[in-house]
């Protein structure tokens, strides 16, 4: 899949603390990635972020050490605006409000991860143009359709 | 409000263009507000920061400099409108009246004190559904200015600034039909909504009710099948619903009903005056430069539109009111503050409602301290509080949020609710106009919504009040409605006269089940204020020639009141003496104005 909006090298970072899952999502993305970084926590995820130019990450909201909230505030205070794509599962509700606050892109439950590919995308081409008004325009119209499409 | 604020700053604007009636305000408050020289250092003993400004926001379309200036400085206690920018066509009437019903909504400005300033009676009188558009008093040039000036310093400041002394009628009980402004907000052959000032008891199941369209057919008692506080939005306001008198199925329609038929009929025959009223939208931005952006809104499209500056204090409304949208401008600035830390600093340019501060005093000057609660930002535990009200609504309101730092679909998903759409960039008018014009392409509409300039829209509640004591100046009364502070109410005695409710200056005698209150005529010509003086000099005369049909004096003077005004005995005191004529003196002046007092009023008995 791509996207003319989209750098043909796309670098992105994956972070989780189970390795299995770090496995599989290599395997998922890496058709699409020119680059791809993986981290078993928070704290190696900052060290990569601080030093590499990454354009999307794909992180576990509920980590030993520091979870998906903290790392992502970190990131922000640093000036990190990269977009964040968050794993979650049962009883996250509160962790993903609480990434809200930091500009989280969206959430895919564990372990359904068929729709990552085109979420990642998405986030990639956002993390690009958010600063083109028209293009910002432009997506919160075709959101609001959509959710005016939607029944109750 | 700005924390820290000194109390003692004195903020007034002038909105108008007539250089020489801003000259004399400032040299009203001028001379007023300067306080003495301290005798030995020849220093003003307290510094009273006056700012007086004059503008003229509708020229050039320069409504945003107006509001950011003004709020994000300090908002004006008084603001005097003069309604001459109409007739010289500064600004439309549609977009004054739109402006002020947004200042009367507005939270910055609800406590500013609105006077409408005119030219001549006519322009009054033409312009008399001001006071259902938040003016709070009128004042006509060049007529009474300066007791109009002394009133209002009373009513804002509390300040008896060369208060007058007027020759009072009291001790009377006479009852007198008044009207009080109340305004249309939608119709339906079902139900009327309206807003007003009074706050009508739940059980007060019916009140006279007329209206410019109803009187076409009837001017009748309309039934209240609901009232809603909204203590939230202004204070002592509330909406209430009435449904219309039709008969029951057996009854025949009769002069104090009329048929479903009619006012099917008359809304068919309206509906292109009549706005389709579909979208209920509540704002929740504490910008008060937005405010003209949503002005504009209000005047070229057909929204109900309601904004509150703080989400804390809006619960209560977003159930009340039942939106089909919601737009939250969220506070990112408030992200970088845990929301269980204690030690959250105050952020600048975040106003507050004054029942949320307090004053404290240092010995020299009062300040306004808040007391800071994240809670009550616009920031994300608004938010969520937003969002779990929302999903409590069976239509399941749909939510926008502006300044959003996530995207639509991680919203959705934290929240578990799919009808939140985000936008990145803060609110803006056409985005938000797109959106609810959008909306209302989709969603078939349900209602008849007068626009705010209808002349439809402006109706009259009737009530009688019991007069107890009267002068040129001012009345006292039972209402048998709980009036907030500075209500106006329409009467005529002997000729139409406004009345403001105002804070007695003197003590009022408790009268079970019925409110007690000083009124202060305000808007009144020479000419009527000297047929009033001529009515009342009538009523003095009466009682002196049956002063056993007279209901005693009622009234305690407070020892403040002593130090200022002498209690009034019931007797014959002229009350102004530059024009001798106007006082009756024959036997055949006083047979006639006896009688036109038994033409207005009728006596009645506690």
């Amino acid at each position: 899949m791509s996207n003319l909006n989209q750098p043909t090298k796309i670098t992105i970072l994956i972070v989780d603390d189970e390795k299995n899952i770090l496995f599989i999502l290599h395997e998922k993305t890496r058709e699409f990635c020119s680059e791809i970084f993986m981290a078993e926590n928070g704290i190696e995820a900052i060290a990569i972020l601080e030093n590499k130019k990454i354009d999307c990450v794909l992180c576990d909201i509920r980590m030993p050490l520091m979870n998906g909230a903290e790392l992502i505030k970190i990131a922000r205070q640093k000036g990190i605006d990269t977009p964040f794509i968050f794993f979650t599962g049962h009883a996250c509700e509160e962790l993903m409000q609480e990434v809200l606050r930091y500009g989280a892109f969206d959430f895919i439950e564990k372990p359904d991860f068929d729709n990552l590919i085109e979420c990642m995308n998405k986030g990639i081409e956002r993390g690009f143009s958010k600063n083109d008004a028209l293009k910002v325009e432009t997506e919160f119209f075709s959101d609001y359709e959509k959710v005016l499409s939607k029944k109750s | 409000m700005k924390s820290n604020q000194k109390a003692s700053t004195i903020s007034i604007l002038y909105l108008g263009k007539d250089n020489a009636f801003f000259g004399r305000i400032v040299q009203t408050y001028q001379k007023n507000f300067s306080l003495p020289k301290n005798p030995i250092s020849n220093q003003q003993q307290e510094n009273v920061d006056i700012t007086i400004k004059m503008t003229n926001p509708f020229k050039n379309k320069s409504l945003h400099a107006f509001f950011s200036h003004w709020s994000y400085n300090i908002f004006p206690h008084i603001l005097y409108v003069d309604f001459d920018i109409i007739a010289s066509d500064c600004c439309s009437e549609e977009e004054l009246f739109a402006t002020l019903l947004s200042l009367k909504k507005h939270f910055l400005f609800k406590h500013c004190f609105i006077v409408g300033v005119f030219d001549n009676e006519e322009l009054l009188e033409r312009y008399s559904s001001v006071l259902s558009h938040g003016v709070n008093f009128t004042l006509l040039k060049q007529s009474i200015e300066q007791l109009a000036f002394i009133d209002i310093n009373y009513i804002v400041f509390e300040q008896k600034i060369a208060y007058p002394q007027m020759a009072t009628a009291s001790g009377l009980s006479f009852l007198c039909d008044v009207h009080s402004a109340v305004k249309l907000i939608s119709i339906t052959p079902d139900k009327i909504d309206i807003e007003t000032d009074l706050a009508i008891d739940s059980n007060q199941r019916m009140i006279k009710f007329s209206s410019p369209f109803l009187s076409e057919y009837l001017n009748t008692q309309c039934k209240f099948s609901a009232v809603n506080y909204r203590k939230a939005y202004f204070h002592h306001s509330c909406r209430a619903t009435m449904s219309l008198p039709y008969p029951e199925p057996w009854d025949e329609v009769c002069a104090d009903s009329l048929s479903k038929d009619t006012i099917e009929t008359w809304i068919a025959s309206k509906s292109d005056d009549l706005l389709v009223a579909a979208t209920s939208v509540i704002i929740i931005d504490s910008n008060p430069a937005h405010l003209v952006d949503i002005v504009k809104i209000q005047i070229h499209s057909n929204f109900s539109i309601e904004y509150s500056p703080l989400f804390r204090s809006r619960l209560d409304i977003v159930a009340l009111t039942k939106p089909q949208i919601i737009v939250f401008n969220l506070d990112t600035s408030l992200n970088d503050f845990d929301s269980h830390n204690s030690n959250a600093k105050p952020i600048e340019n975040i106003f507050f409602f004054p029942e949320d501060q307090t004053i404290i005093s240092d010995g020299k000057s009062d300040y306004f301290i808040t007391n800071y609660d994240q809670r009550m930002q616009n920031g994300m535990s608004s938010l969520s509080a937003v969002i779990q009200e929302a999903k409590l609504l069976s239509h399941e309101p749909l939510i926008i949020i502006f300044n959003a730092p996530s995207t639509s679909s991680a919203y959705q998903k934290s929240y578990n609710y799919n009808k939140i759409t985000a936008h990145p960039k803060q609110l803006n008018y056409l985005t938000l106009k797109n959106a609810l014009d959008i909306y209302q392409q989709k969603i078939k509409p349900h209602n008849q919504l007068f626009s705010c300039y209808d002349p439809n829209s402006y109706a009259d509640f009737k009530f009688t009040i019991t007069i107890t004591s009267i002068s040129e100046h001012t009345i006292t009364f039972l209402s048998p409605f709980e009036l907030p502070k500075v209500t106006t109410i329409k009467l005529n005695i002997p000729k139409t006269v406004l009345i403001s409710t105002i804070e007695p200056t003197r003590e009022l005698m408790p009268i079970p089940q019925k409110y007690h209150y000083m009124g202060v005529v305000h808007g009144a010509s020479e000419e009527i204020i000297s047929s009033l003086r001529v009515f009342v000099n009538a009523l003095l005369i009466e009682e002196v020639h049956s002063p056993k049909q007279a209901y005693k004096p009622s009234e305690k003077i407070t020892p403040k009141e002593k130090n200022l005004s002498p209690p009034m005995p019931i007797t014959i005191v002229p009350s102004y003496n530059e024009d001798p004529s106007e006082i009756p003196t024959s036997m055949k002046s006083r047979f006639v104005l006896k009688n036109s007092i038994s033409k207005y009023f009728k006596r009645s008995k506690f």
